[in-house]
């Protein structure tokens, strides 16, 4: 497994998929010009994933804003996980979410419905 | 290519919010990149902010923001007639106001307007429904979300908003939305 670092910026978030710090995380604003290029090599790196494994991977969503196109590609990438999860990885979803603001939860709750996927929800201290 | 028809409008938009009761708060007229959708939501987000607009409404006028700009970027005309557009986010008595208009083609403008009038007539539980349907379907475009962006822009302001198509000529039109978003 390699790593796959990516900066954040005004417009897309920080990515860290570092299996040497077993760190796994993709936070900030969610709005890339194009959605589907900026989350290519996520999707790249979870297609990677050997399967079966042994190791437990707990990723984390820590958006606070998400584009309605983010939201497809981020569809995309969860749908892979529980394609990955069905095919022996072990990929932990923690869906981050602000209490004071409904919207980040309410994407994740669709996105249970949609795709079929348990994520664990956690509040943000407030 | 220059559009006078969208120069005269944002002269007049600016027009009509300048009085009492009345704010300008971000407004811009040129072309349209990713780095304009940034500069103009982040600007908006911070003069809410200033002005001491509640944290809801900041947040929903932000969402509403990004999908106007970002649709501007992805779905204008065509690369001869660039990218042009006006937006202006103003303060209306106790209302904010965010208003979009960019050139798109013909054919787009009567997609746009069949889906807007769809919407139009949804209620806010229809409308989060039809939200999950388009969620649900994996028919996107190479460019984003079958429309997913238009009914967010319609659950942010309750539906409160309005539109118009103008045909300039036999390949492109203005398209123009106003969504209106109460300060509560």
């Amino acid at each position: 497994m390699e790593k796959l670092i990516i900066k954040e910026t005004l417009n897309n978030p920080r990515v860290i998929l570092d299996p040497f710090k077993k760190r796994y995380e993709i936070s900030g604003k969610s709005f890339p010009e194009n959605t589907k290029a900026f989350y290519q090599p996520v999707m790249d790196w979870l297609k990677d994933l050997p399967t079966p494994s042994q190791e437990k991977i707990r990723l984390s969503i820590i958006l606070d804003y998400i584009s309605s196109s983010s939201v497809i590609s981020i569809k995309q990438l969860l749908t892979k996980i529980k394609e990955q999860n069905e095919h022996g990885a072990d990929i932990e979803v923690l869906w981050h979410y602000d209490p004071t603001d409904a919207d980040i939860k309410e994407i994740g709750e669709a996105f249970e419905k949609v795709i079929g996927i348990k994520l664990q929800f956690v509040s943000k201290l407030v | 290519m220059q559009f006078t028809l969208l120069q005269d409008r944002y002269s007049d938009l600016l027009n009509r919010y300048t009085g009492p009761a009345k704010k300008i708060i971000v407004s811009y007229h040129g072309e349209m990149d990713q780095d304009r959708v940034s500069m103009l939501s982040y600007t908006a987000e911070h003069q809410l902010d200033t002005e001491g607009a509640r944290r809801g409404s900041i947040k929903k006028i932000f969402n509403i923001l990004i999908e106007l700009l970002q649709n501007v970027l992805l779905h204008s005309a065509s690369p001869e007639y660039g990218k042009p557009f006006y937006f202006v986010l103003a303060k209306n008595m106790e209302d904010y106001v965010a208003i979009c208009a960019n050139i798109v083609s013909n054919e787009s403008a009567k997609k746009i307007k069949t889906t807007l009038e769809q919407i139009k007539k949804m209620n806010e539980k229809q409308l989060k429904s039809h939200y999950m349907e388009v969620l649900s379907n994996d028919q996107y475009s190479s460019k984003g979300g079958a429309g997913l962006g238009l009914i967010t822009v319609a659950l942010k302001c309750d539906n409160n908003f309005t539109f118009n198509c103008i045909t300039l000529d036999d390949n492109v039109s203005l398209f123009e939305l106003t969504a209106i978003i109460p300060d509560k």
